[in-house]
């Protein structure tokens, strides 16, 4: 019994996920200029397939079309970095949510995390 | 094998592999929580709780294994794993497992098994892994070793290893023997399955 309670009491944890940036704003875009963004996602092994067992990207861009995209940091595809790049085509507003699960382990439940950033799109310089 | 396995969870609720039985009690096959975050995507595959969960709650006496949360009754020991391996067909040659640090001897002797061909399973702390963070310096996680340790001019130490579904050199880059040693808890070897 004096085994287990450490155990029970190591097992109360759940996965909990810190982010860089900590703020939920990302650094402004310019139309027309190449944007690159960086978030990294902290607390445990990001689990990152979906339901078919496909890997995916634990995040998306809204809205899609304005010249902004996510992909992995680097060729071992793992999902607890992300990259935001592209080149955008118009002012205004850009929402990227990170979601997803963080791998439980045998001491602590999996976690969940959600989180939203803001970049703000600005236009670039028009030449007379 | 796997696949007959689970065909056989599914159908019938439990299997055997070799001598090793998967009996899942009713909780088990029926737990309670939910398979998905809020997100719809997935916390634990089917088919991985059918197996896994199954097989740990299969000899679970005190905790049983009822819930998508329920990780002490996920808590797996040394005894428990290689029992498993011995039911299945594995014969256990070495091991240098526990709960204290199995040092630098810890790893060579298992480095010259696994370069042999043999089957090596380790206890470790998860933060020796990357992406894994971990304030402790306790035992949390198996790996099963796809290679040797080995340590690059720079002192750093690699390791293919499966976790997590897939092989890769997870350890945590630019990490020396000291980090490595502090994490690791040895672990058992098999002779392969014929």
């Amino acid at each position: 019994m004096l085994l287990l309670l450490p155990l029970l009491a190591l097992s109360a944890c759940s996965q909990h996920a810190e982010f860089i940036p900590e703020n939920e704003t990302l650094n402004d875009a310019t139309t027309g200029k190449p944007y690159y963004g960086q978030i990294n996602i902290f607390g445990g092994r990001v689990l990152s397939y979906n339901v078919r067992g496909k890997k995916r990207i634990v995040g998306d861009i809204n809205p899609q079309n304005i010249g902004l995209y996510l992909q992995y940091c680097d060729k071992d595809e793992m999902s607890d970095c992300l990259q935001i790049r592209g080149t955008p085509t118009e002012e205004g507003i850009v929402k990227v949510r990170v979601h997803g699960g963080l791998a439980g382990s045998m001491f602590s439940k999996s976690g969940y995390f959600d989180k939203t950033y803001t970049i703000t799109i600005k236009k670039g310089d028009v030449l007379p | 094998m796997y696949v007959q396995a689970v065909k056989e969870l599914w159908q019938h609720g439990k299997t055997k592999i070799g001598e090793l039985l998967i009996a899942p009690g009713d909780g088990c096959q029926h737990p309670t929580g939910n398979f998905y975050f809020d997100d719809a995507t997935p916390r634990i595959s089917g088919l991985d709780w059918m197996t896994l969960a199954g097989l740990r709650d299969s000899e679970n006496t005190v905790f049983s294994f009822d819930h998508l949360d329920s990780p002490t009754a996920g808590v797996t020991l040394w005894h428990n794993l290689t029992a498993w391996f011995e039911k299945a067909g594995y014969e256990l040659v070495f091991s240098n497992v526990g709960i204290t640090q199995a040092g630098v001897q810890g790893i060579r002797d298992l480095n010259e098994f696994v370069i042999k061909g043999y089957k090596v399973v380790t206890l470790i702390n998860g933060g020796l892994l990357k992406r894994a963070d971990s304030n402790f310096t306790v035992p949390t996680h198996w790996i099963v070793w796809e290679g040797p340790v080995t340590q690059d001019t720079a002192g750093y130490i690699s390791l293919n290893l499966f976790t997590w579904g897939e092989v890769n050199n997870w350890i945590k880059p630019g990490k020396d023997v000291q980090f490595f040693i502090n994490r690791f808890f040895g672990g058992m070897v098999f002779k392969p399955l014929k």
